[in-house]
């Protein structure tokens, strides 16, 4: 009864095709990039505005409705899952870019404008957004906020949580304030700096600003073949002990460079047990001394081949390879798990070691593409999810390597965020005052518990049921978001 | 405000779980204290009963120089931990004032205050990557991991950062280092604020990356590190670029004690009030126009300085009566109102916060602000009343 009047409501708020209560159209937003969990919203709202958002969240808080909020559905961690009984925000309409400073070198956008846009809305001017998570094609700026996305590049300019100066942001209540701003250093506590990546617990953001950077003068890129696996482990070591911070240093191993071989055709060496990508940027003369050592620490660690990208196609080629591994992993496995830990990356060689036995063990192959350079490990675990009980085990063996990632010193998460897929696993690496802390926040934002309830808390109810078996979701078939 | 102080316990825990008991020692208003160097920031905390201070707590816990990070006690004087990270030719890439005052990691981090280099690094919100903090109620909460990438759970972090004690007594931290710089040179380019702005913004439009870009003494300072061929020629590229005439080049000592020299005037001395303001970059000379006008009004001298680049002033005043500071901290605010700018005093001289609101008018969000205080420190014990909006 009280979603029919919602429904009602918000037809006259935001029209008749800003309202989605249909079975089938519903079925569209029932998961995000995590399609294994899927719930059909009660409702689906699509507002432009400002005003609109927080017009929806009143009613919604009005009626004790849950809510929330939704980009463009590429998170791997079910963050934007919907709520049975509640409404689901899409923020896919917002999406203008406001305001465009080049002399102060920010940008305002609105939440639903995708992550490559910015860049692109300023690459005449030399400038360009530094986070560049794998789906920034697809993937939006308040997507990005909610999970405080990373990318390839994130080992030398951070996460969006250090690129993001401001955020207009719709609170629980419906009120509407701005945290933090274009001008550096508000007064008052950094609300800016919990609710980037507070994954859309604490309430909605509508408006963006964030830093530009002037693109580097000179880029590099190699990659080397090695052997082993510990081997590359061993050049990644000696790079960051030389001093060098690499703008990007990525490995893969031999399963995931089949993979992206078949898809990409970067033309990488099949037989090589791993390859390694590094990327250094910044002043010319910067990058030519530091890319000598790079490639003498490669040869030092038994590189058999070093390959360096010749101009800007060869490098973008490097990369797509590189940014297509999970999509690629289609071409080797009919289904997988995408799994996100972080380890020290000294324990780099021991855990691919451990990884390898416990593949072994469980007779579960398991790809590796991984930030070298600052731990982040995606295991992939390959399974065939027709065959009974298979999908189970390999979820298991997934569990597995990210608890081996926090016993390592690690994390459970170092991208895709908590979501709904890991919110049981917080235990493994918080303990219960630490967690009640953050539940502390979580309500000093939102005492009725209403925005994006189920996520990124452990609570019994969540914790005792079981996820179905990965299926592939439209936009990758597609391999594009929804756009509106 | 120290004469206020004169009356509470202090109490000096060695530990965490020392931390703890302190904390609950008394039920009354407690402050947190690292080197005391910035025990005037913000307003006077209120009926103050226990000084918890973090001076024993001065230790490295774990530090793996291979993965780049550092977990310490949050008391430890910076300059000893740069001394530690030192011997693996890295460091913590914050250099604030008051490294030979004995400021702490823990004391920096509450404050989130910074110096210079702040434009290639950041500030030290920016290299924590874990948090255990003792709440008023005698709850240990940890946050973050030992690892730089990790978006596991909020990031509690950040709501301490800059806090100045009023959520939670800081314990220990975990840190990100970097490499010390190969090498560094500095071009000191004469300039006024019209001129350093123009500066500035050539610069950042160019392919040129300093880690500080400072406009005081009437000069652009610039600096530069990384791969001597580097900064050799980025040095020599930098003149063209921003159309100086007159440049002056320093290195090695000469360097580091103009750096140091510039460092110590963002603290400020005894009988001054020193302002922290921010403002876009561009509008730098605006900022600075309205400044000036408002000391000749108000008969205040004023000394100011900026991080050119980042939009950030910092202004000491002196001379005058704490009534002239105040309406020279008014009259600045009001001016800096129409450009979106800020004005905090930072150094409060000669009572001067009793003329004055030090932070301002509070923010849009200054409610959500009061609901994290109230969910943290519900009887409102840390430094109460230090903070924006009275908190």
């Amino acid at each position: 009864m009280t979603i029919d009047r919602l429904r009602r409501e918000f037809v006259d708020l935001l029209g008749r095709d800003g309202v989605i209560s249909e079975g089938p159209q519903l079925r569209t937003y029932e998961c995000d990039g995590l399609t294994g969990y899927r719930v059909r919203p009660a409702l689906v709202v699509l507002p432009t505005t400002t005003a609109q958002v927080a017009d929806v969240v009143r009613a919604c808080r009005r009626d004790q409705v849950p809510f929330v909020a939704r980009g463009s559905g590429t998170g791997l961690s079910g963050g934007a899952l919907p709520h049975a009984d509640g409404v689901l925000i899409v923020l896919a309409r917002m999406r203008s870019i406001l305001h465009i400073d080049v002399e102060n070198r920010y940008l305002v956008a609105e939440p639903g404008v995708t992550n490559a846009a910015i860049s692109a809305a300023v690459a005449g001017h030399d400038l360009y957004y530094a986070p560049d998570p794998s789906s920034q094609i697809v993937c939006s700026i308040g997507g990005n906020v909610a999970e405080n996305s990373g990318g390839v590049h994130c080992l030398k300019y951070g996460f969006t949580t250090n690129h993001v100066l401001g955020l207009e942001f719709v609170t629980a209540d419906g009120d509407v304030v701005d945290l933090g701003g274009p001008v550096t250093d508000t007064p008052g506590y950094d609300l800016r700096g919990v609710v980037v990546g507070s994954e859309g617990t604490l309430g909605i953001v509508t408006k963006v600003a964030v830093r530009l950077l002037r693109r580097p003068e000179a880029v590099q890129t190699l990659l080397a073949d090695f052997d082993t696996p510990r081997q590359a482990g061993d050049a990644v070591a000696a790079i960051t002990s030389a001093g060098i911070i690499p703008a990007g240093m990525e490995m893969m191993d031999r399963l995931a460079i089949q993979a992206c071989e078949e898809d990409a055709k970067v033309g990488l060496n099949l037989q090589c047990g791993a390859v390694l990508v590094v990327e250094l940027d910044g002043p010319r003369a910067e990058v030519e001394a530091r890319f000598l050592e790079v490639q003498e620490h490669c040869r030092t660690a038994g590189a058999l081949n070093i390959r360096i990208a010749e101009d800007a196609a060869e490098r973008a080629l490097i990369w797509k390879g590189r940014k297509a591994a999970f999509a690629a992993m289609g071409r080797l496995s009919r289904d997988y798990f995408v799994q996100d830990g972080v380890i020290p990356r000294t324990r780099l060689g021991e855990v691919l070691e451990r990884i390898d036995q416990m593949s072994e063990e469980t007779g579960y192959r398991v790809a590796n593409v991984f930030h070298a350079g600052d731990g982040n490990l995606h295991p992939l675990v390959l399974y065939d999810g027709r065959r009974p009980g298979e999908a189970e085990e390999a979820e298991a063996l997934s569990i597995r390597i990210v608890e081996l990632c926090v016993e390592s010193g690690g994390s459970i998460t170092g991208e895709h965020g908590v979501g709904a897929d890991k919110a049981c696993s917080m235990p493994k690496m918080f303990g219960k005052d630490d967690i009640a802390l953050m539940e502390r926040v979580r309500t000093a934002f939102d005492p009725a518990g209403l925005c994006n309830p189920g996520k990124l808390f452990p609570t019994p109810r969540l914790c005792g049921e079981r996820p179905g078996p990965y299926r592939p979701h439209p936009l990758e078939e597609a391999g594009i978001a929804e756009r509106m | 405000m120290t004469s206020g102080l004169d009356a509470a316990t202090t109490l000096r825990p060695a530990g965490l779980a020392e931390a703890r008991e302190a904390v609950l020692d008394s039920a009354g208003p407690l402050l947190f204290r690292g080197a005391g160097t910035k025990l005037d920031w913000g307003r006077p905390p209120a009926g103050v009963e226990v000084i918890v201070d973090s001076g024993a707590m001065d230790q490295v816990l774990a530090y793996n120089p291979a993965d780049a990070t550092v977990s310490v006690q949050a008391g430890i004087p910076l300059a000893a931990l740069q001394q530690v990270l030192a011997e693996h030719d890295q460091w913590l890439a914050v250099d604030p004032p008051g490294l030979d005052a004995g400021i702490t990691v823990g004391g920096v981090f509450t404050a989130d205050d910074a110096g210079p280099r702040r434009l290639g690094y950041g500030t030290i919100r920016d290299l924590v990557i874990g948090a255990t903090y003792v709440l008023s109620d005698g709850t240990i909460g940890r946050t973050g991991g030992f690892v730089i990438k990790n978006v596991a759970g909020y990031d509690m972090a950040k709501l301490l950062c800059g806090s100045l004690g009023t959520l939670a007594f800081v314990a220990e931290l975990v840190l990100r280092v970097h490499p010390r710089p190969v090498a560094s040179v500095t071009l000191r380019i004469p300039a006024d604020a019209g001129a350093a702005a123009r500066m500035s913004t050539l610069l950042a439009a160019a392919p040129i990356e300093p880690v500080a870009a400072d406009w005081a003494e009437d000069a652009l300072w610039v600096r530069l590190t990384g791969h001597p061929d580097a900064i050799a020629d980025q040095a020599q590229r930098l003149p063209g670029v921003v159309g100086a005439g007159e440049v002056e080049t320093l290195a090695g000592d000469a360097e580091d004690q103009a750096w140091d020299r510039l460092g110590r005037a963002l603290a400020g001395a005894d009988g001054e009030t020193v302002v922290r303001a921010a403002c876009l970059p561009g509008q730098l000379p605006d900022a600075i126009a309205g400044l000036t006008g408002v000391a000749d009004e108000t008969g205040v001298a004023v000394d100011v300085s900026a991080h050119a680049m980042l939009g950030v002033l910092t202004a000491r005043l002196s001379d005058g009566e704490p009534a002239a500071h105040a309406a020279c901290v008014a009259g600045w605010r009001d001016r800096l109102r129409p450009l979106g700018g800020h004005a905090v005093v930072h150094r409060r001289s000669r009572d001067v916060e009793r003329v004055v609101d030090v932070w301002g008018p509070p923010p849009s969000a200054i409610g959500l602000m009061r609901q994290v205080k109230r969910r943290l420190d519900p009887d409102c014990r840390c430094a109460p009343g230090r903070f924006v909006g009275g908190i």
